[in-house]
């Protein structure tokens, strides 16, 4: 990938969306965003934060689309304005994300690590599956492959209703509603029991769909996003059927450029030799078999 | 920070054990990792603008460190347990230096061990490098976050003092640099236990021991459970002990040039190291949030040090350091 552009203190917000619990904001960025792809993250933070304290280095987020000059998804590179990232409000950091409004400047670093090379063949059909925030990145990854005959799916998993978001226009169908409008095919899963739902997690729900998705299609692909313990089950039933199966790490992040040493995950080098994969560089998005998921708990 | 060009920046050179630093201001080991990398992966940093670079601690065999996590954000500051994890010397020397090699940015390797005898045979191996690859040795006997990482030795007088004479022995073609643990009873003693035994220059100090708890886990947060604790919220516990090693030094007549370091964010931060005493002030957690901030922070630096009636004229930098002024008490 090529170097990241130098950080930028003051990338305008174009719209913030909110309902407390999560938050969307669309940046203007056309240079960085025409150079990012999905996997890609970028590392944001609001100047000055409810407790700036505990605000001191910019968080990482996974972009989660191309944005058009109406806050649309772009549908042509030409079109690219900027990007939007969905993220959780959980402390400090996205508190204070959520609390900015359009036209604030935002603390901006990106795009960063390595994502889906946009030169390598569309496969036939692609699972995107996303447990809780890890949604995010999956509607970028719908949205890059707009052009291909590529079937796509987004299986997004969640524990009960309430973990859906809730922004005001799009009141909790957001998802839903951003998936259609990319040609993806949409799938909920909830753990609790909610009426009309499958219940179960969205690896189960994965595993559903494959064995009563009509074989023969070609070239299937599986891409994760979640918690550790989802994108290792992931691994798992795409392993278990061959499939090849990509995901995106989500370490605890702090210089997003390889040198704290800080995001690292027990993974194999090229060679299958044993050895820390850095997975803010040579990740996020990282081939499953890279993982050693045996070492991890 | 975006309209600054690293370019347009003057040099400011000082001075350390007999090697030009192109400039006073020096990247952190463990943050900057083998020097070449955000340098590779951000626009707009230029390796020839900052004055040294202190490289990740490197140990004799390579190292996977700590599990994770291995660093949290705490009120100001950062804790982590990184656990060392490097390649090792022979890598270093073998890959890892030689890539420095074309900068004009002047190169220290940072090493730590669990045995006086493996601190010694790291520096044997690095006395072989072509001088062309490395200036200066830094001895961390300070690392709070491996079991053996080395801080017995940076607790007390005489194993430091021990310590130094070895490094000092094998290191025939280098400069050596003994980087202090703020876990003693008197950092002054240190510095002069250090400075007698033959250190050419100190480094004030490495990360305070820290804890951060998960109340819904009730769990540290790091794997680990303790870490050190750097940023903005150690910046002055470290002033006051670089400023009582520079008078303990001055007043024995054993003053070497100090790297000061410890939360420095702005300009006006890494002034009030110069103020105290430091010859050279260190970079580390800053770069996490600003990968620019050698370039910016030199910039905003150079606005303190222009003479008087606004002449772009640069003062002479060794009547600044030091050059804090005592109020009642002397120092
Ligand atoms: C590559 C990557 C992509 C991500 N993408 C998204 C996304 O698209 N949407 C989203 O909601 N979240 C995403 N995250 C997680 C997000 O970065 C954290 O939720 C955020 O940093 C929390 O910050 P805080 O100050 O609000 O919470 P804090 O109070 O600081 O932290 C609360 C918890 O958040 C997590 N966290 C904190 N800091 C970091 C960090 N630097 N790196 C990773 N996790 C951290 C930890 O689990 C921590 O215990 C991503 C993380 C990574 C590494
Ligand atoms: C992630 C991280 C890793 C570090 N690793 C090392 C190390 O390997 N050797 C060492 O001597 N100091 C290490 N340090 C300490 C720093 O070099 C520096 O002394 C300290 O962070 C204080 O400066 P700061 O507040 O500007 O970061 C590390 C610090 C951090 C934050
Ligand atoms: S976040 Fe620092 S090495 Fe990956």
């Amino acid at each position: 990938m090529p170097p990241t552009p130098a950080p930028r203190l003051n990338v305008k917000v174009r719209r913030k969306e909110t309902d407390g619990r999560f938050g969307q904001l669309h940046l203007e960025c056309p240079d960085e965003a025409r150079r990012a792809v999905p996997g890609q993250f970028v590392q944001l933070r609001a100047p000055e934060g409810r407790a700036p304290q505990q605000n001191l280095l910019r968080r990482p987020f996974s972009i989660h689309l191309w944005i058009d000059a109406n806050g649309d998804p772009a549908p042509s590179p030409e079109r690219i304005a900027g990007l939007a990232v969905y993220f959780k409000i959980i402390g400090p950091g996205t508190q204070a994300l959520a609390a900015l409004e359009q036209g604030d400047g935002v603390d901006f670093l990106g795009p960063l690590g390595v994502g889906r090379d946009l030169s390598e063949p569309a496969p036939d059909r692609v699972w995107c599956v996303g447990g809780g925030y890890g949604v995010a990145p999956m509607l970028f990854w719908g949205q890059s492959l707009a052009d291909a005959a590529t079937e796509k799916h987004l299986v997004y998993g969640i524990n009960q209703l309430s973990d859906l978001p809730a922004f005001p226009s799009f009141s909790d169908g957001y998802f839903h509603y951003m998936a259609k409008a990319l040609g993806m095919q949409f799938h909920l899963s909830a753990v609790h029991l909610v009426r009309d739902l499958f219940v179960g997690t969205c690896v189960a729900l994965l595993e559903k769909l494959l064995e009563a998705a009509p074989g023969g299609v070609g070239r299937d692909e599986v891409v994760a996003c979640g918690p550790m313990g989802m994108m290792k089950a992931t691994a798992l039933v795409a392993w278990q059927r061959h499939l090849p199966c990509r995901v995106m790490l989500e370490e605890m992040m702090a210089c997003g450029t390889g040198v704290c040493r800080s995001c690292v995950c027990p993974g194999r080098g090229e060679d299958g030799s044993a050895r820390n994969i850095t997975t803010c560089t040579e990740g996020p998005l990282l081939d499953a078999a890279r993982v050693a998921w045996d070492e991890i708990g | 920070m975006a309209a600054l060009s690293a370019l347009q920046l003057p040099d400011l050179p000082v001075t350390v054990a007999g090697r030009r630093l192109v400039n006073p201001l020096g990247m952190l080991s463990g943050t900057y990792g083998y020097g070449t990398e955000v340098a590779n992966a951000v626009e707009g940093v230029d390796l020839d603008k900052i004055g040294a670079v202190f490289l990740k601690g490197i140990t004799l065999a390579p190292r996977r460190g700590n599990p994770t996590p291995r660093i949290v954000e705490t009120p100001a500051g950062l804790l982590n347990a990184i656990g060392l994890e490097n390649v090792g010397v022979d890598v270093l020397i073998e890959e890892k230096l030689p890539r420095l090699a074309g900068s004009r940015t002047s190169v220290w390797a940072n090493v730590s061990g669990s045995t006086m005898e493996e601190y010694g045979e790291i520096c044997r191996r690095l006395n072989r490098v072509p001088a062309e690859h490395l200036d200066g040795v830094e001895l961390n006997i300070s690392c709070p976050n491996i079991k053996e990482g080395g801080i017995e030795f940076g607790t007390k007088p005489e194993p430091a003092a021990e310590l130094t004479r070895i490094a000092r022995r094998e290191l025939t073609l280098f400069a050596l640099m003994v980087k202090l643990s703020p876990h003693c009873a008197d950092i002054a003693e240190m510095a002069l236990a250090c400075v007698e035994a033959g250190a050419d220059s100190l480094s004030i100090s490495n990360t305070f021991r820290g804890l951060a708890i998960d109340v819904q886990k009730r769990r540290a947060v790091l794997a680990n459970n303790y870490g050190g604790v750097s940023g903005p919220a150690i910046k002055p516990m470290a002033l006051a002990m670089v400023s009582a090693c520079y008078h303990a030094l001055r007043k024995a007549g054993k003053l070497v040039p100090l790297v000061g370091q410890g939360g420095v964010w702005s300009g006006r931060d890494a002034f009030e190291f110069i103020l105290a005493g430091a010859t050279v002030v260190g970079l580390g957690t800053v770069t996490f949030q600003d990968p620019l901030a050698p370039h910016r922070i030199l910039d905003e630096l150079l606005g303190y040090l222009v003479g008087p009636r606004g002449t772009r004229r640069i003062r002479r930098r060794w009547r600044l350091v030091g050059s804090l002024l005592p109020n009642a008490r002397e120092w």
